[in-house]
């Protein structure tokens, strides 16, 4: 139903989900446009980076972090 | 509910607390008949990010940001999704399957996406960064039709 924009894509493996790609489009209106960076976004999307949305000691729950 | 190459063919598609991010501001394609679906375990994991006392940026204010969206509004469309672009799952539609999980070792993530997911036969979508670890682990145990997003930019 996504048509074009998913893709099954052939780099699943045994130890792990199976990927799709999804394309991302520019909504009609974007507060900050001269802020957008999707390649940031995308990377930051993709980032194994832990801890900083650990963001009050008091609401860190590690099994919240999927 | 998918098809044989994985894609959805109508329905619901549960996602993580990113891609509602990307769905609330209106990055992610919508298709009729689709409808992007987060639990509210997954929405408060999202508000919590931007109303939290911190020092510091983190990772979905910096997604916000970088998707020209300011704190303020990405509270405001993650707190008060637009129904076109995202709607939240009621988890006391599913509380009694929630509790049944949640005894059983799931966490509020966990529980609420699987039971969203066989509530609504939808299928889940995680963002890259939660592609694994224990939410992940019970989604695959209890056979949704499961995947991880990739974005990639519109050529």
């Amino acid at each position: 139903m996504f048509g074009v924009t998913m893709h099954a894509t052939d780099d699943a493996t045994p130890q792990g989900p199976r990927h799709e790609r999804i394309e991302l489009r520019r909504p009609a209106h974007v507060e900050h446009p001269e802020t957008v960076d999707l390649a940031a976004a995308i990377e930051i999307l993709n980032s194994s980076e832990l801890g900083d949305e650990i963001w009050a000691a008091n609401n860190y729950d590690p099994d919240l972090e999927a | 509910m998918s098809d044989p190459q994985g894609q959805p063919s109508g329905g619901a598609v549960i996602v993580d607390d990113r891609l509602a991010l990307f769905a609330a501001l209106g990055w992610l394609p919508r298709e009729p008949g689709v409808e992007i679906v987060t639990t509210y375990a997954w929405q408060q994991r999202l508000l919590g990010a931007f109303v939290a006392p911190r020092a510091t940026e983190g990772q979905l204010q910096r997604l916000a940001a970088t998707l020209g969206a300011s704190a303020a509004t990405a509270l405001e469309a993650g707190g008060h999704p637009d129904p076109a672009l995202l709607t939240i799952a009621d988890p006391r539609a599913t509380a009694i399957d929630i509790a049944r999980m949640r005894v059983t070792g799931a966490n509020p993530l966990a529980a609420e996406t699987i039971a969203a997911a066989k509530q609504l036969g939808a299928i889940v979508r995680f963002s890259p960064r939660n592609s694994t670890g224990h939410v992940v682990d019970h989604v695959l145990a209890a056979d949704l039709d499961f995947a991880i997003w990739d974005p990639v930019e519109k050529s």
